[in-house]
């Protein structure tokens, strides 16, 4: 890129992050990067530590910007013709569309190399579209764990194998007067979460991929099995804090606050990876990861799937095959990029990383559960396309208010999947 | 040929202004309409699919649901109804009453004050009153001092339309209470002293005498309130993202789910349209309300 691109290109940036960034230097040349991390998230603070890295060693300086509303940003942006060089992205849905609109460099193009070898294959296959790579997932993270106050949970016998134990274990508790369980239903794509752990639990990997494959109708039996199990646990009235009908109006980091805040009411939340770094930056700084927090693993229901984890990510994909952005991809998917982030405390899914640099016993634990995880599904509601991403959650939200009409919503949703899936 | 350069020169110093119209407002209001009749894949003309976009919208429940009741557009009635009702009601209440009273300023001052705030600050600060843990909403906080149980006002299909639209009504009855309250101000006190003298009572002074001549500046606010209920979607998003499972969607929101979520212009687009389609009748009314009242004037 010239210097008078690049002029041009820092005088569409927001004013905020010109001023937070150091001009590029006369003649340099510059990479745009968009990620879905909010400015002063945790997760972009860490990923500066990347982007320094890679300017100290080609001298290509990163335009970094990011927001946690991606999806509108970004969506305008390329509409414009402004799309960022690179952004990285939540869910494969949306590199996807873009994909198929033409709109993306695949790696080859970029000229990622070996990145087939650094990778488990099931994260290849994840980044391509249609046979073709386009994403390298940069960050890797559980979403099959429940959170809780370690010495509490000592107390109540320590941590559940099994949802029959969990369940129990519930129950004695509950005994005692306080209802231990907090479910988030204002934030329906928490809901999305308990049905994935749960359908891939009791229906296996082979129909959870057909079902967010779209071979498999959404009306199946196997689907109102799991999501009775779903009902009976989080509908009940003896385990979840105020019922269902206070959960479907609190929100993600209201609840949370239900267990880690400084006053706590419950003791289990089930959230993803990013829940530990939530509750100590956002709901109460005092705790002490790894004493006052901790988490066990979504307790395994059918033994023929135990020690089963259902996972998300943080995916880059390359809008433009110019120098800069050609290196930037390049630098993700190298080891040398994954232990920046490790010695950050950021889990890559890239088969380099060493498990020993992780300092922080929350994220240790986290790639732990990954990596030794007998069988992976990436979460299914992120898979889904086009309008099925937000009428899903929306869906399972309307089947938690009223259980009753669960089979109505199931094949009223289902027939928008067999148009959005063609079948 | 007088009253011809005339007409040009009217035309050439309108000319700026015109310009600035199409450019930025009958432009992209025929794009819409032109958007709307496309799928509008990434939010660029893609390939014209006639009216699918409508048809696709009818057969969304979250969008309309005639069977049930429900849906979007159902939800912006409902708005229409109880916003701009509560707002004129509580507003022509407030400004008749304070104009009675020696601190009318303070009055006044409190109920203007919530308009300085911004729709989403409001949502934000009514979902602190609305929060079902008792030590945090106050509301639920008052129930549970009664021994009621705490109520997920947010969460529940039957409160929450209702919940969103007290907090609207709080945030914007302000504005209704300054217009008024000026318009009670410009009616002649000799009116009023001679409907007394003639033994008419307050309220009848009130019915007869100033609701007549403020019958204008009311037009206004409702026409003003209307419109904003009609594109409202700030404090829906704020306060419960449309949920709970859509219940509390309007047409504004979809229109940000299509667009902006899902990148389909088209079906955004179409409930866009569906939006000026509704605003049109209104905007007659009232421009014939105008020049009803022109030769009066």
């Amino acid at each position: 890129m010239t210097a008078v691109t690049t002029v041009g290109l820092v005088g569409m940036l927001p004013a905020s992050m010109v001023s937070a960034q150091s001009p590029a230097a006369a003649g340099g040349q510059s990479v745009t990067v968009l990620t879905d991390w909010g400015a002063d998230s945790t997760d972009q603070v860490k990923f500066e530590e990347i982007t320094k890295a890679f300017t100290a060693k080609t001298g290509i300086e990163v335009q970094l910007d990011g927001s946690s509303d991606i999806l509108t940003l970004l969506h305008t942006r390329v509409a414009a013709g402004e799309a960022p060089m690179v952004a990285i992205v939540p869910r494969p849905g949306i590199y996807a569309d873009y994909a198929n609109q033409g709109a993306l460099k695949s790696l080859d193009d970029l000229g990622v190399a070996g990145f087939a070898d650094a990778y488990q294959p099931a994260w290849v296959d994840l980044g391509s579209v249609a046979g073709v790579p386009y994403a390298i997932t940069v960050k890797a993270n559980s979403k099959s764990m429940i959170w809780d106050r370690p010495a509490d949970l000592a107390a109540a016998g320590g941590a559940p194998a099994t949802l029959d134990a969990f369940e129990a274990m519930m129950t004695t508790m509950a005994a005692s007067g306080k209802k231990p369980l907090v479910i988030t239903a204002k934030d329906s794509w928490t809901l999305t979460d308990w049905f994935e752990n749960i359908y891939f639990r009791t229906a296996g990997p082979q129909k959870y991929a057909d079902l967010f494959g779209g071979k498999l109708p959404f009306t199946d039996q196997s689907v109102v099995d799991a999501l009775a199990i779903v009902d009976k646990l989080i509908g009940s009235d003896v385990w979840v804090n105020g019922g269902r009908q206070i959960a479907l109006s609190t929100g993600y980091q209201d609840g949370l606050a239900e267990v880690f805040g400084t006053s706590p009411v419950a003791d289990f939340f089930m959230e993803g990876g990013f829940t530990g770094s939530v509750a100590i930056n956002d709901v109460n700084p005092a705790l002490v990861a790894g004493k006052d927090i901790a988490f066990f693993p979504f307790p395994d229901i059918d033994p023929q799937y135990a020690n089963s984890v259902v996972g998300g990510g943080d995916f880059a994909i390359a809008f433009s095959d110019a120098d800069p952005a050609k290196q930037f991809m390049q630098y993700l998917a190298t080891p040398e990029a994954a232990s920046v982030w490790a010695a950050n405390g950021v889990i890559s899914p890239n088969k380099s990383l060493d498990l020993t640099t992780f300092t922080d016993p929350l994220v240790k634990a986290e790639a732990e559960q990954l990596t030794s995880a007998k069988l992976f599904a990436f979460d299914g509601s992120d898979l889904l396309p086009g309008a099925l991403g937000d009428l899903w959650p929306t869906t399972l939200q309307g089947i938690y208010e009223d259980p009753s009409t669960t089979a109505d919503q199931l094949a009223a949703f289902d027939s928008q999947a067999a148009s959005e899936f063609g079948r | 040929m007088k009253s011809t350069r005339h007409k040009v020169g009217a035309f050439l110093f309108t000319l700026p202004a015109l310009l600035l119209l199409l450019v930025f407002l009958v432009y992209p209001a025929i794009l819409t309409v032109r958007m709307s009749l496309d799928t509008g894949a990434g939010l660029r003309l893609t390939k014209f699919v006639g009216l699918d976009n409508f048809r696709q919208l009818s057969n969304d429940r979250l969008f309309l649901d005639l069977g049930s009741m429900s849906g979007a557009v159902i939800n912006n009635a409902l708005w229409l109804v109880l916003y701009v009702g509560s707002c004129l009601g509580f507003g022509l209440l407030v400004a008749a009453l304070a104009d009675r009273v020696s601190y009318e300023r303070i009055v006044k001052t409190i109920f203007f004050a919530p308009l300085a705030i911004a729709a989403t600050a409001a949502g934000v600060i009514w979902l602190l009153v609305y929060a079902p843990q008792a030590n945090i909403g106050i509301l639920n906080g008052i129930l549970g001092a009664a021994g009621v149980d705490p109520v997920g006002w947010l969460g529940l299909r039957l409160t929450v339309n209702y919940a969103i639209i007290a907090a609207a009504v709080w945030a914007g009855t302000g504005l209704v209470v300054v217009i008024l309250s000026a318009a009670i101000k410009a009616v002649p006190d000799e009116l009023i002293e001679a409907a007394m003298l003639d033994g008419a009572s307050p309220r009848q002074s009130f019915r007869h005498i100033v609701m007549p001549l403020i019958a204008i500046p009311i037009s206004v606010v409702v026409v003003t309130l209307a419109i904003s209920v009609i594109k409202v979607f700030d404090i829906v998003y704020v306060m419960s993202h449309g949920g709970p499972s859509g219940a509390s969607r309007v047409i504004g929101y979809t229109y940000y789910v299509q667009t902006f979520e899902l990148d389909r212009g088209g079906p955004g687009a179409a409930a866009a349209v569906v939006m000026i389609l509704v605003t049109i009748p209104i905007m007659m009314l009232n421009v014939r309300r105008f020049q009803g009242q022109e030769p009066g004037q």
